[in-house]
C-alpha cells in the first residue's frame, strides 16, 4: 500500500509550469526527495538554476538549496558551496546530514584558506564573502551554545577568528582545560609563526584575567613569544611574596623554562631579575666566596658570578655570615636567597648538576658489550677502532664513568691523528655537564699556553672540542678560555677543535666578538679549520636569521674548498633555525644554487627552519628534491631532512618515507633510514622498526650503517619485553660486530648503534621536544650536525646534545633531593634496564666451531691480559679508596645488582634496597603489576603514563609531571628531611680536593708527556 | 466530503464541459487553477500520504492530468504535452493497488511514444518501451507506435505515411501529421549524404513535395546551405567543411618529454 514515487520526472516537469505556486510546490518536493533522485534532477539543474537567477521568483533561496544539494551529490563541492551560500538561512548548519556536514567542512576550509591568504599581502578583508563568513559564524556560535568548545576553538583558530576563540575559551566550563587545549592546538596546528604568536598572546591575555592563573602555562607561552620581561616580572612577584609555595612555583617555572634549552631567552630573564648583590646582603661574603672556588674562571668571574653553582650551595653559609655583619631584614635575606637559587636554576646549572648526579648514580652501562666489541674489532682498522671509542663515549655520556678507557690505555693509544682528536673529544661526551671541573678534567690535553710542544695538536684540538661538548649551551664560564686558545694557536687542527668548542659553548648567543674571531679563522681559507669555523658560526647564530648568513653565503661562493663550503652550508642552515616562513628567501636562494653542496645546505635550512612543524609546503619541497635533484648528496639530505620536519608527528614519518626507503638509489634509502631514526628517536614506534628492519640487511654497506644507527635511535630505552625486536636487534648487532667478513661501514654502524642503544648509562633518550612540546634547540641542532658525520666522523659526538635523561627528580625547597616514593602502575619488567650480558654467552659466541684463527687467538690472549689487568686495577682501586668498585659488580658478577656509585653510605643503601626489591620480585616469578619508584628515579618516556603519585605521602608535587624536575611541597616542614642523592661529583670541600687531585693527575702525564700519544689519564675525581 | 475535493470536482466539471465545447482557452485557465489546487492534496505523488480521501483525490488528479494531456494535443502544444505527461506518469506507475487502472492509460502511453518518434528521440522511445510489459505491447495503441518505429527505422517511409489511415485514436492524427515532417527531415538528411546533387524533379519526388514552390520553401527554411542551380539541388556545400586534421606534433613532443622526465624521477 505504501506507494513510493519512482521518478522525479513529474516534479521536474512541474517546474516548467507557468504558475509560480506550482514551481514552488515542485521545488519543495524536490528538496525533500533530492537524496533519492539527484541523478534525474542533475539533468534539469539548469532549469532550477534559472529559477534561482530569476529576480522575480520569490523562493530563489530554495532553488539554490536544491541546486546545492544536487551538486553535492555530484561531488562538485565548490559549486555546491556557492549555491549553499545563495541559499542563505535555508542552509541549516545544525542539520545532521552528510550534506550539511560536508558543506560545513568545505565552507570552513574555504573561509580558513581565504583568511590565511588575506593576512599575507595586505588586509584585504573585503575578499571574504560575507555570506561565507555568516555561515562560519553561525557554526561557531552553535558549537559554543552546544558546549562543543574544543570544536569551536579548533575552528576559530583555523579561521583566524581570535574574537571567536576568546569567546569560546571564556564561555567554556573549564577555562583551564580549554586554554591548555588551545596551547596544544597552537603548537601542533598553527603553521604560521606570526599567527601562532597572536594566538599565544591572546591566551596569555585570557590567563591573566583569570582569578587563579596557571602561571606555569603563562610562562611557557611567554617564552614562546620571547618576552623575557614578563617572565621575569612574574618570577619576581612570586619570590617577593615570601610564601614558600610560591617560591616553589617559581623554581618549577624556572626548571620548565630551562628544559626548553633556549639559552638566549634564559639569559635575558636572568639579567632582568634584580641582582642579589645589589640587595647588599651578600656583599660582604660574595667576593671571598668567588675567589674561593673561582680558581679556574678568573676572567669571566664578573659576568658569571651569579650563575656559578657554587652560589647555590654557599648561599646559606654566606647569608649566615652576612646576617651577622649587616643586621639585615630577614625578609630581604630570604628574598635574596631565593633569588640566588632561582638564578642558579635559570642558568641551567642546577639541573645539569642534578642530571649529572642522577646519571652517575644510576649508570647501568654494560661494559661487557664494549669488551666484546673491542675484542672483535681488528686493531688496525682505525674506523672501527675509533667507532668503538665513540660507542664507549656515547654509552657513558654524561655519567663521568671512564672505567673502560682507564682499563684499556694501551689499546686506546692506537688512536692517532684525527682518531686521537675524536678519542679526546669523547671524554667531553663522557663528562658532559661536568661544568665545574670540566676544565681540570681536560687539563692534561689542553694546549698549555707557553709550554712548548705539549701534546699533539690532535689531542689538544680534541680537548677544546671536548670542552665545548661539556659546556654545550652553558658556556658562560669557558667561552673566554676557548677564545684565547683559538687566538693563540696557528695549528689548524687546534683551530678546528676550538671553533667547534666555541660554537657549542656559545650556542645561539649571537656573540659578536666570538663571531669575529671565528670569522677570522674562516677567512684563513684552510680547509680543516674553516670548515669548523663555518659550522661554528652557524652554531653561534642559531635561529637568529641574522644578516650574517649572506656574508657566509658570499664566502661559500668564493672559496675553492668543498669542506669549507659544506661547513658554511650547514652553518647558514643553522642560522634560520625555527624561522619558518622568514627563511624562505634564503632557502630559495640556496636550493636554486648551482653548487650541489649549497643545495645540500638548503635542505638543511628547510629542515631546520621548519623543524617539527610538519609543514606541508616544506615536506612537499623536500620530497621534490628527494626525487628530482641530480646530486645524490642533495637527495640523501632531502630525505633525511624530512625527519627533522616531521619529528613532532613521529607516527607520520614511516608512512611518508616508506616508498623512498625502497628506492633504487642507496643514498635515498640511507636518507629514509635516518629520517625515521631522527623523527622517531626514542619512541620505539613499531612502524618505524618495521620500516628499518629490511634496511639493516640492505645490499649496500652504508645503507646498513644508516639503518643500524637509526634503529638504535628508535629503540633507545626500549627493552625486550616492550618489543621483542629489540632483542633481535641486539643480537644482530653482536653478529655484525663479530662477523669478520662484514664491511667496515656497516660494522662501524653496528658499533655506533650499540653505543646509542645504551647511551648515557641507559638512562637517557633522544628527545627533540620538551614536555611542553617546545622544540629543544640544542637537541635538534645536535642531531643536525650529527647527521653530518657522513663526511666527518668527529661530528658524531654532537648526538650527545640530543640526549636527555629520563628521570623523575623531585626537589624540595632547598633544591635538594628528598626521599620520596611514587608509583609506576605497570609491570616492572616492561621498563626495567635490559639485562646485562653475561660473560659465558659472549665467549661462546666467539668460540665458533670453525678453525681458530691466529687473530682470534690473539684476541683471546689479549682478553685474558685485559681481564688480569682489570682485576689488578680493581684490587688497587679497592685498596686505595676502600670502596667497592661498581664496575666490578656489574662487569664480573653479571647480576642486576647494585649500581650506585661510590659515595656516602646511607644513599647507597637506599638505591641498593630499591634495586634489590626489583630483583627479588623478578626472581619470585609472579610479577607485581606495579612498582614503587624512589626519587630520583628512571622513568622512561613510555612509562610516563603509568606514573601515579601516592596519596598521603609527605611531599606533594607542585606540578603533576611524570618526569623531569618536579618541585615537591613538604607537608610536614617541621620534621627532618631524609635526603637521597647526595653522593656526587659535588662542589663542596670535595670539589677542592677533586680539582687538586685532577691537577696532580694532570701533572703526572705532563712529565711523562713524550711517552706516547696521550691516553686519558687515570684521574681521580673523588666523589 | 472534503471541501477542497469538492471544489476540485466542481472546477473539473466546468473544465470537462468546456473541453467538450472545444473551448480550449477556458480549458487552459481552468486547468491552471486545478493544478494549483491539486498541490494541496497530500495524497498525491510524490508524498503519497494516506488520507481518507486519497482514492478520490488520486483518481480525480489522474483524470485531470489525462485531460490535460489530451488538451495539449488538441492545442498542438508539445511542451505542455510533455509536462503534463510526466506529471501524469507517476499515477500510472506508482499507484497500482491504490486506484484501479485507467482506461485512458494505454492510449496516452501510445501518444507519448508517438511524440517521441515525432521528435526523433529514439533512445527515449526505447527506454519507455522497456518499461512496458509484453502483454501491454499487444495493446493496439502501443502496437501502432511500435510498428511505426520499426518502419521508420527500416526506412519504409511509405508505410509510415500510410499508417495515418489506421490510427487507433483520433488524437493520434495530430502527431501523424507531424511525423510526415519528421520523415521528410530524415530523407533530406540521407539525400544530403548520398548525393552530390539531385534534379529538382527527383528531389521533389523523394521529399514528397507536390510542387516546386513547396520544395523551395522547405529548402530556404530548413536547409539554407543547399543550392539550387541549373535545375538541380546541390548538397555540396555541406560536405565541404571537412576540417583537415593536423598532427599535433608539438603537443606530442611535449608529452613524450614529460614522460621521460617522470621516468627519471621514479625512485
Amino acid at each position: 500500500m505504501a506507494a513510493m514515487v519512482s521518478s522525479a520526472s513529474g516534479l521536474l516537469a512541474m517546474l516548467g509550469e507557468q504558475h509560480p505556486a506550482l514551481k514552488l510546490h515542485a521545488l519543495h518536493q524536490l528538496n525533500s526527495l533530492v537524496h533519492l533522485f539527484w541523478p534525474e534532477i542533475s539533468t534539469s539543474v539548469p532549469t532550477i538554476e534559472s529559477l534561482y537567477e530569476d529576480e522575480e521568483f520569490d523562493q530563489r533561496q530554495l532553488a539554490a538549496l536544491v541546486v546545492s544539494k544536487v551538486f553535492y551529490y555530484l561531488g562538485e563541492l565548490n559549486d555546491s558551496l556557492s549555491y549553499a551560500l545563495g541559499a542563505g538561512p535555508l542552509f541549516d548548519v545544525s542539520e545532521d546530514s552528510d550534506y550539511a556536514h560536508t558543506l560545513l567542512a568545505k565552507a570552513i576550509d574555504e573561509y580558513a584558506s581565504l583568511k590565511s591568504k588575506s593576512v599575507k599581502p595586505s588586509d584585504d578583508e573585503a575578499m571574504v564573502d560575507p555570506r561565507l563568513e555568516a555561515i562560519v559564524e553561525r557554526m561557531l556560535d552553535k558549537c559554543i551554545l552546544d558546549g562543543k568548545y574544543q570544536q569551536a576553538m579548533g575552528m576559530a583558530v583555523e579561521c583566524r577568528r581570535l574574537d571567536k576563540l576568546e569567546e569560546a575559551i571564556t564561555s567554556s566550563d573549564n577555562v583551564h582545560a580549554a586554554l591548555s587545549y588551545c596551547i596544544n592546538l597552537s603548537h601542533s596546528f598553527v603553521n604560521h609563526r606570526e599567527y601562532r604568536c597572536e594566538v599565544l598572546r591572546l591566551i596569555v591575555k585570557i590567563y591573566q584575567r583569570l582569578p587563579s592563573p596557571d602561571i606555569l602555562s603563562i610562562c611557557q607561552c611567554l617564552m614562546f613569544l620571547n618576552e623575557p620581561e614578563a617572565v621575569a616580572n612574574i618570577l619576581e612577584k612570586l619570590l617577593v611574596s615570601g610564601n614558600k609555595d610560591e617560591a616553589l612555583l617559581a623554581y618549577q617555572i624556572a626548571f620548565d623554562l630551562v628544559e626548553n634549552e633556549h639559552q638566549a631567552f634564559l639569559l635575558s630573564v636572568r639579567n632582568r631579575l634584580p641582582d642579589p648583590k645589589t640587595l647588599a646582603v651578600n656583599r660582604a661574603a660574595q667576593p671571598a666566596e668567588t675567589i674561593d672556588q673561582g680558581t679556574s674562571e678568573t676572567s669571566s668571574q664578573n659576568e658569571n658570578r651569579n650563575a656559578e653553582p657554587g652560589d647555590v650551595h654557599m648561599s646559606d653559609a654566606s647569608i649566615a655570615t652576612s646576617s651577622n655583619t649587616h643586621i639585615a631584614d630577614p625578609n630581604e635575606v630570604s628574598y635574596a636567597e631565593k633569588l640566588t637559587k632561582l638564578k642558579g636554576i635559570l642558568s641551567g646549572e642546577t639541573s645539569i648538576k642534578l642530571t649529572l648526579q642522577f646519571l652517575f648514580s644510576h649508570n647501568k652501562s654494560d661494559l661487557l658489550i664494549l669488551k666484546t666489541i673491542k675484542q672483535s674489532v681488528e686493531m688496525r682498522n682505525s674506523v672501527c677502532h675509533s667507532a668503538t671509542i665513540c660507542a664507549n663515549a656515547l654509552m657513558h655520556a654524561g655519567t663521568t664513568v671512564d672505567t673502560f678507557l682507564r682499563e684499556n690505555l694501551e689499546w686506546l693509544s692506537r688512536a692517532t691523528n684525527w682518531a686521537k682528536f675524536s678519542a679526546t673529544a669523547g671524554l667531553g661526551v663522557i663528562h658532559r655537564g661536568h661544568l665545574q671541573q670540566g676544565r681540570s678534567l681536560m687539563a692534561p690535553y689542553l694546549p698549555q699556553s707557553g709550554a712548548v710542544g705539549g701534546g699533539s695538536p690532535y689531542s689538544e684540538g680534541g680537548a677544546l672540542y671536548a670542552l665545548g661538548l661539556i659546556h654545550a649551551n652553558h658556556g658562560e664560564g669557558i667561552k673566554q678560555f676557548l677564545r684565547d686558545s683559538l687566538r693563540n694557536t696557528s695549528d689548524e687542527v687546534i683551530k678546528h677543535g676550538a671553533c667547534l668548542g666555541l660554537g657549542l659553548a656559545a650556542l645561539g648567543t649571537a656573540d659578536e666578538e666570538i663571531y669575529e674571531d671565528v670569522k677570522n679563522v674562516l677567512y684563513t681559507d684552510s680547509a680543516v679549520a674553516s670548515e669548523a669555523a663555518g659550522i661554528s658560526m652557524g652554531l653561534l647564530m642559531v635561529g637568529t636569521a641574522s644578516e650574517k648568513a649572506s656574508e657566509m653565503l658570499a664566502y661559500a661562493h668564493e672559496t675553492q674548498h668543498e669542506k669549507i663550503i659544506r661547513g658554511l652550508a650547514l652553518g647558514i642552515a643553522l642560522t634560520v633555525y625555527g624561522r619558518e616562513e622568514e627563511a624562505d628567501t634564503l632557502i630559495e636562494q640556496m636550493t636554486r644554487d648551482q653548487d650541489p653542496i649549497l643545495r645540500y645546505g638548503g635542505m638543511y635550512a628547510l629542515a631546520l627552519a621548519y623543524r617539527g612543524t610538519a609543514n606541508n609546503k616544506a615536506i612537499h619541497q623536500l620530497l621534490h628534491f628527494a626525487v628530482s635533484d641530480v646530486s645524490d648528496d642533495v637527495r640523501r639530505t632531502a630525505v633525511l631532512a624530512l625527519g627533522f620536519v616531521m619529528y613532532s608527528e613521529p607516527e607520520q614519518t614511516p608512512r611518508i618515507v616508506s616508498l623512498l626507503s625502497e628506492s633504487y638509489n642507496p643514498h635515498v634509502r640511507y636518507g629514509a633510514a635516518l629520517a625515521v631514526g631522527i623523527s622517531c628517536a626514542g619512541t620505539g614506534l613499531s612502524e618505524a622498526i618495521s620500516l628499518l628492519e629490511p634496511l639493516t640487511s640492505d645490499v649496500v654497506d652504508f645503507v646498513r650503517q644508516g639503518a643500524l644507527i637509526a634503529m638504535a635511535m628508535v629503540m633507545i630505552q626500549t627493552n625486550e619485553s616492550c618489543d621483542s625486536r629489540v632483542g633481535t636487534f641486539r643480537r644482530q648487532l653482536e653478529k655484525i660486530i663479530l662477523d669478520k667478513h662484514e664491511d667496515t661501514m656497516s660494522k662501524m654502524g653496528a658499533i655506533l648503534a650499540s653505543g646509542i642503544l645504551d647511551a648515557g648509562g641507559r638512562n637517557v633518550t633522544i628527545r627533540l621536544l620538551s614536555k611542553t612540546k617546545h622544540d629543544k634547540i640544542t637537541a635538534v641542532v645536535g642531531l643536525a650536525v650529527f647527521s653530518q658525520f657522513w663526511y666527518w666522523y668527529p661530528l658524531i659526538y654532537f648526538i650527545s646534545l640530543s640526549f636527555s635523561s629520563t628521570a623523575f627528580i623531585g626537589l624540595n625547597y632547598d633544591l635538594k633531593v628528598p626521599k620520596f616514593e611514587f608509583l609506576s602502575n605497570a609491570k616492572p619488567s616492561l621498563f626495567e634496564y635490559p639485562r646485562s650480558t653475561t660473560p659465558p654467552t659472549s665467549t661462546s659466541t666467539v668460540k665458533l666451531p670453525t678453525a681458530v684463527l691466529s687473530t682470534t687467538a690473539k684476541a683471546k690472549s689479549r682478553a685474558k691480559r685485559d681481564a688480569e689487568q682489570k682485576a689488578i686495577a680493581d684490587k688497587a682501586s679497592e685498596k686505595t679508596s676502600g670502596e667497592k668498585s661498581t664496575e666490578k659488580g656489574t662487569g664480573e658478577d653479571g647480576s642486576t645488582g647494585s649500581s650506585s656509585g661510590k659515595g656516602q653510605k646511607p644513599s647507597e643503601k637506599d638505591a641498593d634496597s630499591m634495586q634489590v626489591d626489583g630483583a627479588t620480585e623478578k626472581k619470585a616469578g609472579t610479577e607485581q603489576p606495579f612498582e614503587i619508584l624512589t626519587n630520583p628515579a628512571r622513568v622512561v618516556p613510555a612509562q610516563e603514563k603509568y606514573v601515579r603519585f601516592l596519596d598521603g605521602s609527605r611531599y606533594v608535587p607542585v606540578k603533576l609531571a611524570p618526569s623531569g624536575f618536579v618541585l615537591l611541597r613538604d607537608l610536614q616542614p617541621t620534621e627532618a628531611e631524609v635526603l637521597a642523592l647526595t653522593d656526587t661529583p659535588s662542589t663542596t670541600p670535595a670539589a677542592g680536593t677533586g680539582s687538586t687531585t685532577a691537577q696532580q693527575g694532570a701533572a703526572a702525564p705532563a712529565l711523562a708527556v713524550d711517552d706516547e700519544p696521550q691516553p686519558p689519564q687515570p684521574f681521580e675525581y673523588t666523589a | 466530503m472534503d471541501p477542497a475535493l469538492t471544489e476540485v470536482t466542481q472546477l473539473f466539471g466546468r473544465f470537462k464541459a468546456a473541453f467538450l465545447r472545444n473551448d480550449f482557452g477556458t480549458c487552459s485557465s481552468l486547468l491552471a487553477q486545478l493544478k494549483v489546487l491539486l498541490t494541496k492534496f497530500p495524497s498525491l505523488p510524490p508524498s503519497f500520504q494516506k488520507t481518507p480521501n486519497s482514492v478520490q483525490e488520486l483518481s480525480i488528479a489522474r483524470e485531470i492530468y489525462e485531460h490535460a494531456v489530451v488538451l495539449s494535443v488538441k492545442t498542438e502544444d508539445q511542451d505542455a504535452f510533455e509536462r503534463d505527461f510526466f506529471q501524469l506518469k507517476p499515477y500510472y506507475t506508482d499507484t497500482c493497488g491504490v486506484i484501479p487502472p485507467s482506461p485512458q492509460e494505454y492510449p496516452i502511453l501510445g501518444l507519448n511514444l508517438l511524440r517521441l518518434l515525432v521528435q526523433n528521440r529514439i533512445a527515449e522511445f526505447h527506454t519507455e518501451l522497456e518499461l512496458l510489459s509484453a502483454t501491454v505491447l499487444e495493446n493496439p495503441c502501443i502496437k501502432h507506435a511500435v510498428e511505426l518505429e520499426q518502419s521508420f527505422m527500416e526506412g519504409a517511409y511509405n508505410r509510415v505515411l500510410s499508417a495515418r489511415q489506421t490510427v487507433p485514436h483520433d488524437t493520434y492524427v495530430y502527431f501523424m501529421d507531424l511525423l510526415a515532417k519528421t520523415v521528410r527531415d530524415e530523407i533530406a538528411g540521407c539525400s544530403e549524404k548520398a548525393y552530390n546533387y539531385l534534379s529538382i524533379a527527383d528531389a521533389k519526388k523523394i521529399l514528397m513535395f507536390s510542387s516546386d514552390q513547396e520544395l523551395n520553401e522547405y529548402i530556404t527554411e530548413e536547409h539554407p546551405e543547399w543550392e539550387i542551380k541549373d535545375g538541380s539541388v546541390f548538397f555540396q556545400k555541406a560536405k565541404e567543411s571537412q576540417p583537415c586534421k593536423e598532427i599535433p606534433s608539438l603537443q606530442l613532443i611535449n608529452q613524450t618529454l614529460s614522460y621521460a622526465r617522470e621516468l627519471e624521477r621514479i625512485v
